[in-house]
Parts: C-alpha cells; structure tokens; sequence
C-alpha cells in the first residue's frame, strides 16, 4: 500500500497478499516448451540438423515452410540446430547445478545444522574460494582437458558452482534451524535426520529451487563464453554458444547468413529472460536476500 | 477577538487500499489557540497519527482522499500540493516524530543536520547556520556541545537523539509544533526530561503545541486541552483541568482507569479496556465505542452520536454519559 | 581515544587482507600447476627426449618440491620480478602485465563511469515513485538488459557500429595505446574502447540500478526522510543529500564486485576486441600453456580483487557510519 510512510497506523491492515504474477507463468510455460522441445526432439518430424537437406538444397537458404529459420551455410535446418543446440546448453547446464546443489547442498545443511568446527572451518573455506573467479578455473582445466565433452563440462562447472550453492544454503539453513517449530521438535525428542528431512529441508528448498534457477541461467551463458574461446563441445556437437560462435563469422558479406545469428540468440535469450525473471521472482517471494546469509 | 491559530473543520482522511477505502479520520474539527497546548489522546488505531499528518499536510497526494479544511494562520493546507505548503514546513509548522531512532538520518551529523534545516529553512549562510546550530543544541540540553555537534546519531542515546530532534524541528521558530509520540521510545524518566525541555522550550518561544499521545498521564498534566479520539473521530473534548472530575464519555473514562496516577493509592485496580478498535475497512452503524462499552444501548449501535454540551465544559459524543461525579 | 580504535580496526582489516592474499597467492599458484599438462612437455614438444625434457624441468627449477617452488615464485614476485615466458623467448611476464594493467584501468574506469553515471538518476527517478509507468519500464527493460550475454551484446555492437555505420577504429584488434602527447592517438584509443565500454556499461549498470533502486526504496520510507520534508525541504534535496547517501552501502559494495570481476571477467570482451588486456593474455597464457604469465596474471587479478574490495567495504564505512558501530 503507497501510504508513503511506515508508521501510518492503518498499513499492518492492509498488506497486499503477495502474488506471482501472470508474467512468471508465461516465463514457465516458455522454459517448459523449450526444454521439453530439447528432450522430445528426435521424434517430432523436425528435419535433421545435421544432414544437408538434398531435396530443396540450399546453402544460407531463406525461411520459408520447409526451413522455417532458413538453412545455414551448410544446407542444415537452423531451427532444428536451434531446437537440438539447447540439448547440450540445458544438459550441461541443469546437470551441472544439479552437481553443485547436490554435493553443496547437502555438505551444507549437514554443516549448518552440525555446526560448530566443522561449520566454520567449511564456511570460512567456501567464502575464500568465492572471492577467486571461478570461471578463470573452469577455462584453465578445460584448455589442458580437451577435447571437451558435455560430462566434462558438467563436471568441472558443476564443482566450480558448490561454493556458492553451499553459502546460500548454509544461509537459509541456520535461519531455518532458528526457528521456533525447529526448536519445539528438539526439545520433543525428534531425531535428527526426522528433523532434517521434515523440519529443514522443507524450509530450505525454496531457496535452493530460486538459485538453482537463477544458477542455469548463468552457466548457460558461460558456456556461450567458453564456445567463443573454443572451449565449449566440439563438432560436430553443437550447443547454443557454438552455434552463435559459428554465426558471427558469418554475418559478413559475400555469404551473410543473419538468420543463423539471430534466431538461436533470441531463443537464448528469451530463455534466459525468462529464467532470470523466474527465479527472481521466486527469490523475492520467498524473501531471500544476501543480506540474510 | 483574534482567530485561533489553527481551524481544523470537518477533516476527513480516507486511504485507498486494495481491499476498499480505509476512513482513518471521519470528520474531525478542533482549534489550536497561540501559545496553547492541545493534547490528542486515544489508542493506537485511534487515526491520531493519521491526523497529525493531514495536519501537516505531509500526506501523499496519491492514495489518500481529503475533504474538510485545516487553517494555520488562515492558510488552507488540505488538498495543497506539497511544493506549495513546502515554504510553511519548519517555519510556520514543525513535526516531532515518534521514534529518535529513526527520525535522524543516520549517516549525517548531528550539527549539519540542523544547520541543514536552518540553511533551507531561514536561508542563512552555511557558517551562520552552524553556528545557530550549535546554540540550538545547547538550548536542548545536549552536554559538552561542541563534542557531539560532529557526531553521528548512532553514537547518541535515544534521550539525546529526541533532544537532537526537537532542536532540528524547532530550529526556524515555527508557530506551532506537533508532537506525534515524542516520548514513547523512552525510558521514563527520560520521558519526564524531554516534556519538560519541550515545555520549557514552548514558554520561550510562545509557541502552540499539540501532543499527540496514546498515554492520558502525559497530556493531564501538560496541556490546556484535551482531545480524545476514537476510530477516527472526536468523542470528547474538555478543558485538562476538568478531565479527572468531570469527563463525560465512558471511554475516556475507561482510558483513566487503565492509566496509573500517582495520587491513587497503591491498590487501586487499573482496568483495561475490553475488545479492541473497530475495523474501519467494514462501514460503521451507530457509536463506534458501542461494542465495548458497559453502558450501551440498542439506540447506541444505531445511531451515531454527535458532540454535544449540557452545561458542563466537556463536548462529548454519547448518548448515555458517565455521571458528573463518576 | 576514537582514533585510536580506528587505527587498530583498520590495522587488524589490513592483516586480515595479509593473511587472505597469502592464501590466494597460494591458491594461483596451486590451480596453475595442478591443471593436468606438463609445461615442459608443452613447450618442447611431444617429440622431445627425456633429456632435454629433464633439462628443462632443472633450468626452470621444476623438478624441485612444490612447496620449494612456490617459496622461490612468491619471493621473487616480491621482489617485482615475475619471471619469464617459457613460450614467448626473453620476454618476462613483468612487461606482459606493465602493459595489459592499463587497458583494463581504463576499460574498467570508463565503463563503471558510464554506468554509475547513469544508473543514479534512473534509480532516484524510479524510486520516488514505485510501480508508476517510469519504474516498470526501466525495470523491466533492465531485467531484459540483465539477461542478455556481454558477447551477444558486442556481437550486434559490432554489426550496427563497425559495420553498417562504417565508424573507424572500432573493430576488433583496433586498440591503440592512450598518449599523453597525441590527441589523435588517444582519440583513436577512445574509439577502439568505444564498443567494449558500452558492453561492460550496460551490464554494470543494470547490476548498479538495481541494488540502488531497491535500497532507495526502502530508504524513503523511513521517518528521517519524512522529516526532512516536513522541515520544507525541496524533493531533489531530499532525494541527493537525505536519502541518496544512506542508501548507498549496498551500492558501493555492489561497485566493488562489479569491478572485482571484470578485472579478470572482462576476459570474453577482451578476447572478442583483441585488447591486450589482463583477461586476453590470460586466456593467451592458459591456451599456450604458459604457466609462468598465467600465474603471474593470476596473482595481479587476484591481489586486486581482494584491494578493491577492501577499498569498496572502507568507502562504505566512511559513507554510513552505522557500519564501524555496529549497529547494522
């Protein structure tokens, strides 16, 4: 409520219930379409992305209803390499989080709720490793650890990715150990893995779930920036970093071919728009804020 | 004979919220004379503070619904955008807040703080203005001035801070001051210290003050008159000398019963007041104290009751008063 | 008595930072030889023999204990002496650094500049009345900016700006040093940081406009603001002097994350334009297996990662005192 002050006695009355908001579901549905899109893509009629189409050759071929994206400059549909290329953009990005929230997450709520030595000496390890730039790590152990693979790259952003995982976990976890019902179970005698898994983790996970998200989306566009310095998949793997890697060759004339730029870009980045608005919203919904950590 | 230096009629202060319009002020009218005290009492969720703002005028202009007219000096305020009653705020008409804690900007010094409002408010250059400041801090009662004109709010007690802010809010010598809660935060017998300063630096100045407070014993025996509110109206207004023998409304009665005085003897029973405040988002029938009042009526909860007199010096909304010895 | 416990905070803060640089030196220096590879093997060749290989690893003091050798790096960087390329024949990685540190200096200068000097007004505008037509668009427009990556934005920067307005000097491999002297060399180098600076602005600036919006927000809420009007002050004395500065500590803290990671995060920028920066020849050093540039850059990134931080939490002291006297 715009009162325009805090102390006017009637705002405690009249608090707006707070709400998603029809943008986030429209945010859902789009990440919903692309990823399922990805993972059902071998079956859904989509012409190949990788075989040049014979029938109505055509390098850097226009859009048009067979090639709704056009053909790039190797007579491959771009909407297929588009749809396709979020396959390794998505695999290497959720399984990476996926990594990190896992090993992070747990070694976090178990250092948390244990506290004590353990909890600081981890805690105070994480924040150190934090203050180095972690993508600087990645590119060092790719360059000497080619060719790259999705299962490397997962691998090594995935580790790469526990720090941070651990320190906002930690967080949420010692505010959820604070609270009362966490004390009252306690107090009646409740084991701690029952409390963990009843009291804790319900009370965490939402956290978790918001920089999960917010986490996809920033690997994602670190793998576009590994794919720039040649250190992404390598062909004939593609992903959404190396189709845009190709791409900017190719905007030049004699052979200038746009679509292949600015088709899987704005899927990208609608995507990532999308992921990013989410998990804002979810953090902001659940009241997250570093300060808190 | 001279108009009275602040004419509030019929003040209505109605706040758009998502779920309906929220009436805080439902028709209140009172005047301030020059150089008198004006205490508004009632409970938190009275519309006290609501008023005391539209008073000021320091309501936002987007949400809220004003009608009625509040005169300072034959001035209207209500409905007046803030850029023109801006060059009246501080000089004509000052505002102490309710909490010292808050009300100083913490990242400022004290001494520039009000050497601030000097410069903007009389336009007195910047040295001038510190040392105006420094004077002023002294007539507050701040110990060792010079000391704690650099500090910053944080490093004072909230005594001192409340010090700090009647300095700044009386530093263009406005007509009249309101005082929204100044002691709340308080310890009490700091609470004592700063009504004193604030008398003291009212007789000086000759100055009109309205007390805006939940706590009847601080205005009993500070002010000239006495306001008392209820959901948003006036229900009885009284000279401060007639308040103990000769109150007419059960609820100001009700208030003197829940409050300490220190002649009662030691075991005398202190009784609260049953219930709580109406919601004013749900439209209101009859007198709005009817629900937790001992002397209701059904003509209670259907008609609402104007201020009114029978011989006595109180004005009063009830149709059914306390007796004159009660 | 004050100054005196000021002394010793900032005294026992600067240890503190001691001992964190120890650690972090340590730590480059770790990463740069565990990464699977063998120097010597990558600037010899895979054809050359044992003996050579042996040769080489005594000559560069690798066949000693890593502890040894970590003792030795970190003395001689102490000393200002960083080594030598193993790649690059008689040049030292001191001369590598003494000119990369300029260009992301004025990279970073320039861009936070741009994005700082834009983002305050935008977020004071947008604070003062929240949720209104103003606030919505540069919000949402700004999450839109947030998400999109630095390298699509340089691509299209160089498309519109290189390409179809045909502006010279501002292509990728265009940089030319600043001159005191020539105005048409520095002007030339203000072009070639024309597209890098706008990149790194936008994304500084959502970052900046955000955190600063949010904390305004919640700063013109309290009584003192109120109170500041109430004592007939005007709005845009009230937003600059009352509630601009108390707002600030997010900001200054978020200024120093900002540039904290485009001293070694500018690194996708760098490499796209071809600037010789620290986060191009980096990413050089780790590509060439370099290791003696890699860790020497390293260090430098690392030690001024941990100094702008330390000055951005001093600058946040110094703005809201709150923070020294804990009540915050």
């Amino acid at each position: 409520m715009d009162v325009g002050n805090k102390s006017v006695e009637v705002t405690a009355e009249t608090v707006v219930t707070k709400k998603l908001g029809p943008v986030f579901w429209i945010c859902a549905i789009w990440i919903a379409i692309t990823v399922l899109a990805a993972i059902v893509a071998p079956w859904i009629g989509l012409p190949s992305p990788t075989v040049v189409d014979y029938n109505n050759f055509s390098m850097n071929g226009p859009m048009s209803a067979a090639h709704w994206f056009g053909t790039n400059d190797g007579g491959q549909d771009i909407f297929a390499r588009v749809v396709y290329g979020a396959r390794i953009s998505l695999e290497v990005s959720f399984g990476s989080m996926l990594l990190a929230s896992l090993v992070g997450g747990t070694a976090a709520i178990f250092a948390a709720y244990k506290g004590g030595i353990l909890d600081t000496i981890s805690n105070a390890l994480m924040t150190l490793i934090l203050a180095f730039p972690a993508a600087l790590a990645v590119i060092a152990i790719l360059s000497f650890w080619m060719p790259t693979t999705p299962f490397k790259l997962i691998l090594i952003v995935g580790i790469s990715g526990i720090p941070l995982i651990f320190r906002v976990v930690r967080g949420a976890t010692l505010a959820a150990a604070r609270k009362e019902y966490v004390l009252a179970a306690h107090v009646q005698g409740a084991k701690t893995p029952r409390i963990i898994f009843k009291e804790i983790i319900p009370a965490v996970w939402p956290t978790a779930v918001a920089f999960f998200i917010l986490g996809v989306a920033s690997v994602i566009m670190l793998e576009g920036a590994l794919a720039f310095l040649g250190l992404s998949v390598q062909s004939p793997a593609f992903s959404w970093g190396t189709l845009l890697n190709d791409a900017r060759q190719k905007i030049y004339p004699p052979n200038q071919n746009f679509n292949m730029l600015i088709w899987p870009c704005l899927d990208m980045v609608l995507f990532l728009v999308s992921l990013n608005f989410i998990g804002d919203r979810l953090r902001s919904y659940f009241d997250v804020t570093e300060g808190k950590l | 004979m001279k108009s009275p230096l602040l004419v509030v009629s019929d003040l209505h202060t109605t706040f758009e919220t998502p779920r309906g319009p929220l009436p805080a002020v439902r028709g209140v009218s009172f005047s301030v004379a020059e150089n008198q005290t004006v205490g508004i009492v009632g409970e938190s969720g009275s519309g006290k503070t609501v008023l005391a703002r539209t008073v000021m005028g320091l309501q936002p202009i987007r949400g809220v619904t004003l009608s009625g007219s509040v005169l300072l000096n034959g001035k209207e305020i209500v409905n007046r955008p803030h850029d023109e009653l801006r060059h009246m705020w501080g000089s004509e008409v000052a505002m102490i807040f309710q909490d010292p804690m808050t009300s100083l900007n913490p990242v400022r010094r004290i001494g520039d703080q009000i050497a601030e409002s000097l410069q903007v408010g009389i336009g007195i250059k910047r040295k001038e203005a510190r040392a105006r400041a420094l004077e002023l801090l002294v007539q507050v009662g701040i110990p060792s001035p010079e000391d704690r004109f650099d500090a910053y709010p944080s490093q004072l007690s909230g005594g001192m801070r409340q010090r700090v802010v009647i300095a700044s809010a009386l530093s263009c010598n406005p007509k009249l001051v309101l005082a929204d809660e100044p002691t709340t935060g308080l310890d009490v017998t700091i609470q004592a210290q700063i009504l004193d300063l604030l008398d003291k630096m009212k007789a000086e100045r000759k100055m009109s003050t309205i007390l805006v407070t939940h706590d009847l014993g601080v205005v009993a025996t500070r002010t000239d008159h006495i306001y008392v509110m209820y959901a948003g109206r006036i229900v009885e207004s009284l000279p401060t000398a007639d308040l103990h023998a000769h109150h007419r409304h059960p609820y100001t009665a009700a208030l003197l019963n829940s409050t300490p005085r220190i002649e009662n003897k030691s075991h005398t029973r202190l009784t609260a007041i049953p219930g709580s405040p109406p919601n004013l988002l749900k439209p209101l029938t009859g007198c709005a104290f009817a629900a937790r009042c001992s002397f209701a009526t059904d003509l209670c909860r259907n008609q609402t009751p104007e201020l009114r007199r029978d011989g006595g010096a109180s004005e009063f909304a009830c149709f059914n008063p306390v007796g004159v010895n009660a | 008595m004050l100054k005196a416990l000021r002394l010793r905070a900032i005294g026992i803060r600067l240890s503190v930072i001691a001992v964190i640089l120890s650690f972090v030196s340590f730590g480059t220096f770790i990463v740069a030889r565990l990464v699977p590879g063998d120097p010597a093997v990558a600037v010899l060749g895979v054809g050359a023999t044992p003996e050579t290989i042996r040769k080489y690893r005594h000559e560069f003091g690798l066949d000693k204990n890593l502890i040894v050798q970590f003792w030795d790096w970190l003395t001689h960087i102490l000393r200002g002496d960083f080594g030598m390329s193993i790649v690059h024949q008689g040049v030292t990685v001191g001369s590598i650094i003494k000119t990369a540190v300029p260009v992301d200096f004025e990279l970073i200068f320039l861009s936070q500049l741009v994005a700082i000097a834009l983002a305050i007004p935008m977020a004071l505008k947008a604070s003062r009345r929240p949720n209104r037509l103003f606030d919505r668009i540069s919000n949402v427009s700004s999450f839109v900016i947030w998400s999109i990556p630095s390298y699509v934005i340089i691509i299209f920067l160089l498309e519109l700006v290189s390409v179809q307005w045909n502006v010279g000097h501002t292509g990728p491999g265009s940089y030319v040093g600043i001159s005191l002297s020539s105005w048409q060399q520095t002007s030339q180098n203000l072009m070639s940081m024309l597209i890098p600076i706008v990149t790194l602005a936008i994304g500084s600036f959502v970052s900046y406009f955000r955190v600063l919006r949010s904390e305004l927000i919640g700063t013109l809420q309290e009584d003192f603001v109120t109170m500041a009007r109430s004592k007939g002050m005007t709005t845009r004395r009230v937003m600059w002097r009352h509630a601009l500065r108390p707002s600030s500590v997010a900001f200054v803290m978020t200024a120093g994350i900002n540039i904290g990671s485009l001293v070694a995060g500018g690194f996708v920028v760098q490499f796209m334009m071809q600037m010789p920066g620290l986060g191009y020849n980096l990413v050089n050093s780790i590509t060439e297996q370099d290791y003696p540039v890699l860790q020497g850059i390293a260090f430098v990134v690392a030690v001024s990662i941990v100094l702008v931080t330390f000055l951005a939490d001093s600058l946040a002291r110094l703005l809201d005192p709150r923070i020294s006297n804990g009540r915050r």
